[in-house]
C-alpha cells in the first residue's frame, strides 16, 4: 500500500465515522435533544428509542461491528497463522474505525440516555475509546518494525544517522548551513514542565526549525523540490530525535495504558453481556 | 480471574450504586415508584414477553372493571385491544408522565361521554376534580381521569334544591343551564298557550327557600284553578271557573267569553241570544268588580230591559207573545200575536195566511194599506170588473172565508147583460165562467153558442134557426120541453095530440143522431106509430088510420060508424062493449082483437 493509497483508505474511515456520526445526530436532532421525560411522546420515539426500530438496531451493529474489532485485533496479535493477512499496522487502523464507528453507533443506541448499570457498560466503552487514542498517540511515539515489533535504541541510533547523511545528500545548501541545521535540530526539548506540555513546547520549536530550514533554503535559491526533500528529512530526523528522546518515558506510558484499555474493555463486554441477556429476557428482540 | 476480579473492584468502586438496581433502562415515574428494584421487574414484565396487560390490569382494577363493563375510554374502539404500554410506557424518570394526552383535540366521546355545548370549553380540570368524584380511592388519587359518573349532579350544583329529581338533561342543555331550553312547558300538566308564553318564569314560579338557598319553586305548583296565582277582579261574584269567559290571550278579551254558560245563570241564553255580544246586553266599560252585575235578575220575559220597543208601546210589552230569541221578525209566533189588536182584525182565512204574506217591509208594524183587498192582493180578474177603469174592490163579490164561493148573488146577475134564468139559475159559475183554470167574467157573451154547443148542426135546417138561434126552439128552463118551435113552419103542422106530444117521441134519439133525427122523418102515422089492427083495415096494401081516427086524445075511432058496416048495431047491440063482440086472439103471437067478423049469424056471438 502506497502513501497515497493508505492516506485515502485512512480518510476514508475517517470520513465514515465523522458521515455516519453527523448523519446520525441530524437525523434523530428532534429526539435527543427532548427531555427524557418528554421523549415518550416524540413522534418518533418508537423510532430513536433504544429499544425501537433504529436505536436497537444501533445498539446490535454498533456492538458487532466493536466485538468485531476487538476480537479480530486480539486474534490477528494472538495468533501468529494471521501474520500473513496484511500488516498489524493496517488491522490497527481497521481495529480502530470500527472502534471508534462501533462506540458512534452505540452512542445514538443509548440516545443520550445514560443510566443503570448499562451505563457502565457505556463509560467503560467511552474509557476504552478515549484510552485506545491516547494509546494509539503513545503506540506511535515508539518505533517500530513494519511488522511492529519495537526497535532498540541502537537501532534507532542507525536509523538517525541515514536519516543525516541523506539530509546532506540532498545537496544544493553550503556544508556550514547543514551544520547548523543539524546542531538545532538537535537542540534538546524543554526539560521543565510535565511531559504533555514538554511534548506541546517541543513540537513549536520543531515547527520553527523546519521553517527555518525552509527559509534559508529559499535564501540560497534552492530549487523547490529540494527544499521539500530536505524540509521532509529534517521533520522525520527531529521526530525521530523527538522519539529517541521519549522512547523511555513512552515505553512506560504504554505499559501502563494497557491496565486502562484493556480491562475497561472487559467491563465493556461484562455488562454488555448482562444488558443483552436482560434485554432478551425481557422479550426485547428487535425485529427478531 | 485478574480479569473478573478487576471488574469486581469496578462494580465495587462504583459509587453509591446497587447493581441491582442499575438494571433498570430508567427511573419509574412517581405512581409506580414504590415498584423500583430487580425484585419488582416481574411485577410488570412477563419474562420473554415484554410488558402484559394482564399484569398492568393486575392492580389498575378500576380500569379493568371498565374495560369488562365496556365503558370509559378504556374501552373505546381506539384502545380497546391496545398494549397498556403502548400509551402508558415508563422508566422514563420520575417525573415522567405516564398519562398525558392533548386536552384540547382529545376526543371526549370515547370516553361514553361526550362533551357538547359549555362542556367542550370547559377546562377539563373543572369536571375532572376530587370533589366531584364519588368512588374514595379515586378521589384520593391526584390527577386522575377516573371516576366521574356522567350525570349532571355529579359535577353541577342542584339548582332546584332536590325538588326537580337528578335527570338534569331533560330541560337543560350543555350549553347553558339558563334558560332550559329543552324544557317544553306543553308537556308538562299545564302547557302554555295565549300570554303565559311571554310571562317571566318567576311570576308564577316564585322563588322559595330550600335547604337555605333561594330556587325557584317548579314543583307542586297548584293550577288547577286560575286563583292558584291570579286574584280575582270580580270579588269571587262570578265564580272560580275563571276559563269559562277569559282566555290565556288577555285577561280583557272576550273571545272566550262564548265559553261561558250563561244557562247557569237565571237568564238561560236561547236563540239568537247565544250568539249575540256579551256586550250587547252588558255594559263593557264596568270595573271587574262590577262587570256582568249590570243585568243581574232581570227576568227572562223583561225584553224592554234591554231591547227598545219598536212599536213604541202601542202593543204592550210582552214582547215574548210574538217574538222568540231566535230572531226580532223570524219565527214569530203568529198564534201568540193578537192581530185583532190592530185595526185590521183577522178573520177567515187571514187567520192562517203566513203575516210576512202581507207584512213585506222590514218590520211588521210598518204602516200597510189595507182598506181595500187589493192592497195586498192582486186583481185575479185583471180589470175585468173595471168600469170607467176603476175595478170594485174584492169585497163586492169575495169574503175573508174565501175566494169561493162568491157573495155575487143570482139578483146581482140579473142586473148584468145576462141575467140568469131558468136552466142557467142551477147551473155553477164555472160551467160558463172557467175556461180551462181561468176564470173569466168579461166579454164570454151572451148567446146560447158563446157556451153551448150547437149539436143539431147539419142536421136542422139553418133556416129554422138562423145564425144558431138556439132560442127559436129551446127556453132556458130546459133544453127538452117548453119547445117554443112552430112546427107547422113544416110541411107537418102538429094538430091534436101531436101538439101535447114531446119532441123526442117523435124526434127520436139514436145512435146516429144522439141529439134526436129532425131530417128526413116519414110523415105516414106508421113511420110513427105502431099498427094494432094487423092488415084488418088494410086497403091497396096501405092502411089510413085517419079513416078512423082523428089527431085527438085517445085512439077513439072518432071517424067510424058502425052503422056503416055491414052489422049495424042496434038494440041492445048498441049499448053493449065493443070487447063484447071484437074478441081479443092471438094471431102469429101477437094479441090482435078482431074487428072485422065475417060471420054475423046470432050463434056466432051467443050460445
Amino acid at each position: 500500500m502506497t502513501q497515497t493509497t493508505h492516506r485515502i483508505y485512512i480518510g476514508t474511515l475517517v470520513s465514515i465515522v465523522v458521515l455516519v456520526f453527523f448523519y446520525l445526530l441530524f437525523h434523530g436532532l428532534s429526539y435527543y435533544n427532548t427531555s427524557l421525560e418528554e421523549r415518550f411522546y416524540h413522534p418518533n420515539h418508537d423510532w430513536f428509542k433504544p429499544s425501537g426500530a433504529m436505536g436497537h438496531g444501533l445498539g446490535i451493529a454498533g456492538t458487532l461491528l466493536i466485538l468485531i474489532g476487538v476480537f479480530g485485533y486480539r486474534a490477528k496479535k494472538r495468533y501468529r497463522w494471521l501474520a500473513r493477512f496484511g500488516r498489524l499496522k493496517y488491522w490497527l487502523e481497521f481495529h480502530i474505525f470500527l472502534c471508534s464507528l462501533g462506540p458512534v453507533l452505540i452512542l445514538f443506541h443509548t440516545a443520550f440516555k445514560f443510566g443503570g448499570i448499562v451505563s457502565v457498560s457505556f463509560w467503560s466503552m467511552i474509557v476504552v475509546v478515549a484510552s485506545g487514542i491516547v494509546g494509539r498517540f503513545i503506540y506511535v511515539q515508539i518505533p517500530r518494525t513494519i511488522e511492529g515489533r519495537e526497535l532498540s535504541l541502537a537501532e534507532l541510533q542507525q536509523m538517525k544517522n541515514q536519516l543525516s547523511m541523506s539530509l546532506a545528500g540532498v545537496g544544493g545548501v553550503a556544508a556550514s548551513n547543514y551544520q547548523d541545521l543539524l546542531t538545532r535540530a538537535q537542540v534538546k526539548a524543554p526539560q521543565e514542565g510535565n511531559l504533555l506540555s514538554r511534548i506541546i513546547r517541543k513540537y513549536g520549536v520543531d515547527r520553527a526549525t523546519v521553517q527555518e530550514l525552509k527559509v534559508t533554503l529559499q535564501q540560497h535559491q534552492t530549487p523547490r523540490p529540494k527544499i521539500r526533500e530536505a524540509t521532509y528529512l529534517l521533520r522525520k530526523e527531529l521526530s525521530l530525535d523527538n522519539r529517541i528522546e521519549r522512547l523511555h518515558v513512552m515505553q512506560k506510558l504504554f505499559k501502563y495504558w494497557h491496565v486502562a484499555h484493556l480491562p475497561f474493555a472487559l467491563i465493556m463486554l461484562f455488562i454488555l453481556v448482562i444488558h443483552v441477556a436482560i434485554t432478551l429476557a425481557f422479550g426485547y428482540r428487535w425485529i427478531f | 480471574m485478574r480479569i473478573a476480579s478487576l471488574l469486581f473492584a469496578v462494580l465495587l468502586l462504583l459509587p453509591g450504586m446497587e447493581l441491582a438496581a442499575q438494571i433498570s433502562p430508567g427511573d419509574l415515574s412517581r405512581a409506580h415508584a414504590q415498584l423500583e428494584g430487580i425484585s419488582n421487574c416481574t411485577q410488570c414484565h412477563v419474562l420473554g414477553a415484554k410488558v402484559s396487560n394482564d399484569k398492568c390490569l393486575a392492580c389498575h382494577d378500576e380500569i379493568k372493571s371498565l374495560i369488562q363493563s365496556k365503558a370509559g375510554y378504556h374501552a373505546s374502539r381506539d384502545v380497546r385491544g391496545k398494549e397498556c404500554a403502548s400509551c402508558h410506557s415508563d422508566h422514563h424518570g420520575r417525573n415522567f408522565a405516564m398519562t398525558r394526552f392533548d386536552e384540547e383535540t382529545f376526543n371526549h366521546r370515547l370516553t361514553g361521554y361526550e362533551l357538547t355545548g359549555a362542556h367542550q370549553t370547559t377546562d377539563c380540570r373543572a369536571c375532572h376534580q376530587p370533589d366531584n368524584i364519588n368512588d374514595r380511592e379515586l378521589k384520593a388519587r391526584s390527577g386522575t381521569w377516573l371516576g366521574l359518573e356522567t350525570r349532571c349532579i355529579d359535577c353541577h350544583d342542584d339548582g332546584h334544591q332536590p325538588s326537580l329529581g337528578n335527570d338534569c338533561a331533560q330541560c337543560h342543555t350543555t350549553t347553558n343551564f339558563s334558560p332550559a331550553s329543552k324544557f317544553d312547558h306543553a308537556k308538562t300538566d299545564f302547557p302554555l298557550v295565549g300570554q303565559h308564553l311571554t310571562v317571566a318564569c318567576k311570576e308564577c314560579h316564585a322563588t322559595e327557600i330550600r335547604q337555605g338557598k333561594p330556587v325557584p319553586k317548579f314543583s307542586n305548583i297548584a293550577f288547577a284553578n286560575c286563583n292558584s296565582c291570579h286574584d280575582d277582579p270580580h270579588n269571587s261574584q262570578l265564580g272560580t271557573s275563571c276559563n269559562q269567559c277569559h282566555t290565556e290571550q288577555s285577561f280583557t278579551a272576550t273571545a272566550g267569553l262564548s265559553r261561558f254558560n250563561h244557562n247557569q245563570t237565571g237568564f238561560p241564553l236561547k236563540g239568537r241570544h247565544r250568539r249575540v255580544d256579551c256586550f250587547s246586553c252588558h255594559q263593557a266599560n264596568l270595573p271587574a268588580s262590577r262587570i256582568f252585575q249590570d243585568k243581574a235578575f232581570i227576568p227572562t220575559n223583561d225584553c224592554a230591559a234591554c231591547h227598545a220597543d219598536v212599536h213604541a208601546g202601542k202593543l204592550g210589552t210582552a214582547c215574548a207573545d210574538c217574538h222568540t230569541e231566535e230572531g226580532f221578525r223570524g219565527r214569530m209566533d203568529p198564534y201568540k200575536f193578537d192581530h185583532n189588536r190592530t185595526s185590521f182584525a183577522l178573520a177567515g182565512k187571514h187567520q192562517a195566511v203566513d203575516c210576512r204574506k202581507c207584512h213585506v217591509s222590514d218590520r211588521m208594524t210598518d204602516p200597510l194599506p189595507h182598506n181595500t183587498c187589493a192592497a195586498c192582493h192582486q186583481d185575479y180578474h185583471q180589470g175585468d170588473f173595471a168600469t170607467a177603469g176603476r175595478s170594485p174592490d174584492c169585497v163586492e163579490c169575495h169574503a175573508e172565508t174565501g175566494f169561493s164561493p162568491s157573495l155575487f148573488t143570482l139578483e146581482d146577475h140579473a142586473k148584468t147583460a145576462f141575467p140568469l134564468d131558468g136552466g142557467h139559475l142551477a147551473t155553477p159559475c164555472f160551467a160558463c165562467h172557467l175556461t180551462g183554470d181561468k176564470w173569466r167574467f168579461k166579454d164570454i157573451g151572451n148567446r146560447c153558442v158563446d157556451c153551448h154547443e150547437d149539436v143539431h148542426k147539419g142536421e136542422i135546417n139553418t133556416k129554422y134557426y138562423p145564425l144558431q138561434a138556439c132560442e127559436n126552439c129551446h127556453v132556458t128552463t130546459a133544453w127538452l120541453g117548453d119547445n117554443k118551435f112552430d112546427h107547422n113552419q113544416t110541411t107537418f103542422a102538429l094538430q091534436g095530440e101531436h101538439l101535447n106530444t114531446a119532441c123526442a117521441a117523435c124526434h127520436q134519439q139514436d145512435a146516429e143522431k144522439p141529439h134526436g133525427r129532425f131530417a128526413g122523418l116519414a110523415q105516414a102515422c106508421t113511420a110513427c106509430h105502431e099498427n094494432i089492427h094487423g092488415n084488418q083495415f088494410e086497403k091497396a096494401g096501405q092502411t089510413d088510420c085517419t079513416r078512423c081516427h082523428s089527431f085527438a086524445a085517445g085512439w077513439e075511432a072518432t071517424y067510424f060508424n058502425h052503422n056503416l058496416t055491414p052489422f049495424p048495431l042496434t038494440g041492445k047491440h048498441a049499448e053493449v062493449a065493443c070487447s063484447a063482440c071484437h074478441l081479443e086472439t092471438v094471431v102469429q103471437g101477437v094479441a090482435t082483437v078482431t074487428y072485422k067478423l065475417e060471420r054475423f049469424e046470432c050463434r056466432d056471438c051467443h050460445e
